[in-house]
C-alpha cells in the first residue's frame, strides 16, 4: 500500500499570511479516499460476530482416511455424567476427530448411577463431535431387563434420548423375586 | 325373564373375578393381586425415548403378554426408577384389548374390549378402558356371550374387580350389558 506524502507547507501560520495560501490541489484526495476503502473493505469495518462454532462432521460418503483394526472409540462426558465406547474389528474414520464407521459394532453406553446399556449392530456411526451415535441393521440395544431389537437406532449420548425410526421390537422381562 | 337376567348378572360377575388377573398380566387365579406387569413384548414402526425414562411407541403399536394383546395408534410408558417394571401407561387411538381366560367354573372366556383410550397405574393398582367402551366375552366352554357398553371401565388389581361407569355428563348413555344365551346342542335338544 503506497502512502502519499502531506502536501508542503509553507513555514508560518494560515493567520500570519492568509492572502498566500497555497491553491488546492484537486488530484489528492481521490488516492488518499481510495486507501481508505482499501483499508475498510480489508477489516477496518465494524466487527463483525464470530461465527458459531458447530461441530463439523465430514460427511460418511468421502474416503476414509484411516482405517484401523480391532480398535476401540471412547467417547465421554466432561462433565463426567456418562461415556461411551464401542469396539470393532474394523473402524474407518474420515479424520481424527470422526466421524467412525466400526462393522460390526459393540457398544457400552454408561450414565452415572444407572444400568449399563450394550448396543450391538451390523453398523455403527460414531460422530465424536456431536455426540451421537447412530446404529443399523440388526440393532439389539440391551439394559437392566429391557432388549429393543430395530433396524435403525439413533443415539443422542448428551440427553439419552433413543429414536428407532422403522419396525421396533421391546421385550421386558422383569427381575425375578429373590429365592427365600 | 328373571331367571336369564340372574344368569346373566352371575355370568358377568364371575367374568369380572376371572378376568381382572389376565388384564393385569396374571395367570393365576388365586392369591394376593400383583400390580406388577409381567413379561411382555411391544411392536411398533417408530420408538422415541430417553434410557431411564419415558417411552412413546407410535404406528401401530401391538403389545402382547402371556395373557392377550393390546393393540393402539400412540402407547407411552414410564418405567419405574429401578428400571425394572412399569409405573405407568398410556394407550391411545383405537384401543383394541384381546385376552382368554379361565373362569372360576373352569369355562373358557375370550375377551375382547374395545375404547378410545386405556392406561395402567401400578401405583394407584388400576386399569382403565376410557371413550365408548365395548366390552366383548365368549365362553369357549359353553357358547354364552356377553356384552357391555359404557364410557369408562376401571379394572381394580387388588379386589380382582371391573366396574363399568356411564359418562359423567347426565346425557351420558347408561351402562348396557346383553346376554345371549348358548344354543343348546343338537344331543339335548334331540332328547327333549
Amino acid at each position: 500500500m503506497k502512502l502519499h506524502p502531506l502536501p508542503n507547507r509553507p513555514p508560518g501560520g494560515a493567520r500570519d499570511r492568509p492572502e498566500e495560501r497555497p491553491p488546492v490541489d484537486r488530484g489528492r484526495p481521490l488516492p488518499l479516499a481510495l486507501c481508505l476503502v482499501v483499508l475498510f473493505l480489508t477489516g477496518c469495518g465494524p466487527r463483525r460476530p464470530p461465527p458459531r462454532e458447530e461441530p463439523k462432521q465430514q460427511p460418511l460418503s468421502k474416503a476414509p482416511s484411516l482405517a484401523l483394526s480391532e480398535s476401540v472409540i471412547r467417547v465421554a462426558d466432561p462433565q463426567r455424567r456418562w461415556k461411551f465406547e464401542a469396539r470393532s474389528a474394523q473402524v474407518k474414520a474420515a479424520g481424527v476427530n470422526g466421524p467412525y464407521t466400526l462393522s460390526p459394532a459393540e457398544c457400552r453406553y454408561q450414565q452415572a448411577g444407572k444400568p449399563p446399556v450394550l448396543m450391538r449392530a451390523k453398523r455403527a456411526e460414531v460422530e465424536k463431535l456431536a455426540k451421537r451415535v447412530t446404529l443399523i441393521g440388526s440393532v439389539r440395544v440391551e439394559s437392566n431387563g429391557w432388549l429393543l431389537e430395530a433396524d435403525r437406532v439413533e443415539y443422542d449420548l448428551n440427553t439419552a434420548k433413543v429414536v428407532a425410526p422403522g419396525q421396533t421390537k421391546l421385550s421386558f422381562q422383569p427381575a425375578q423375586p429373590a429365592p427365600r | 325373564m328373571a331367571t336369564d337376567l340372574r344368569r346373566a348378572l352371575g355370568v358377568a360377575l364371575a367374568l369380572c373375578c376371572v378376568a381382572a388377573p389376565a388384564l393385569a398380566g396374571q395367570q393365576k387365579l388365586t392369591g394376593p393381586a400383583r400390580t406388577k406387569l409381567g413379561p411382555f413384548v411391544i411392536e411398533a414402526k417408530h420408538l422415541e425415548g430417553v434410557v431411564g425414562g419415558a417411552w412413546v411407541f407410535s404406528k401401530g403399536v401391538t403389545a402382547t403378554a402371556p395373557s392377550g394383546t393390546l393393540s393402539c395408534e400412540t402407547l407411552k410408558l414410564w418405567p419405574t426408577k429401578a428400571g425394572r417394571d412399569v409405573e405407568r401407561a398410556e394407550a391411545t387411538g383405537k384401543v383394541v384389548v384381546r385376552a382368554r381366560y379361565l373362569a372360576s367354573d373352569q369355562t373358557e372366556w375370550q375377551i375382547v374390549g374395545t375404547a378410545g383410550s386405556a392406561s395402567y397405574d401400578a401405583k394407584a393398582g388400576e386399569g382403565v378402558l376410557r371413550g365408548g367402551v365395548k366390552f366383548d366375552g365368549l365362553n369357549l366352554t359353553t357358547g354364552g356371550k356377553l356384552r357391555i357398553g359404557a364410557e369408562k371401565l376401571t379394572y381394580d388389581l387388588k379386589s380382582r374387580q371391573f366396574r363399568f361407569d356411564k359418562a359423567a355428563e347426565k346425557e351420558g348413555a347408561p351402562v348396557r350389558v346383553e346376554w345371549e344365551e348358548p344354543e343348546q346342542p343338537a344331543q339335548e335338544k334331540a332328547q327333549q
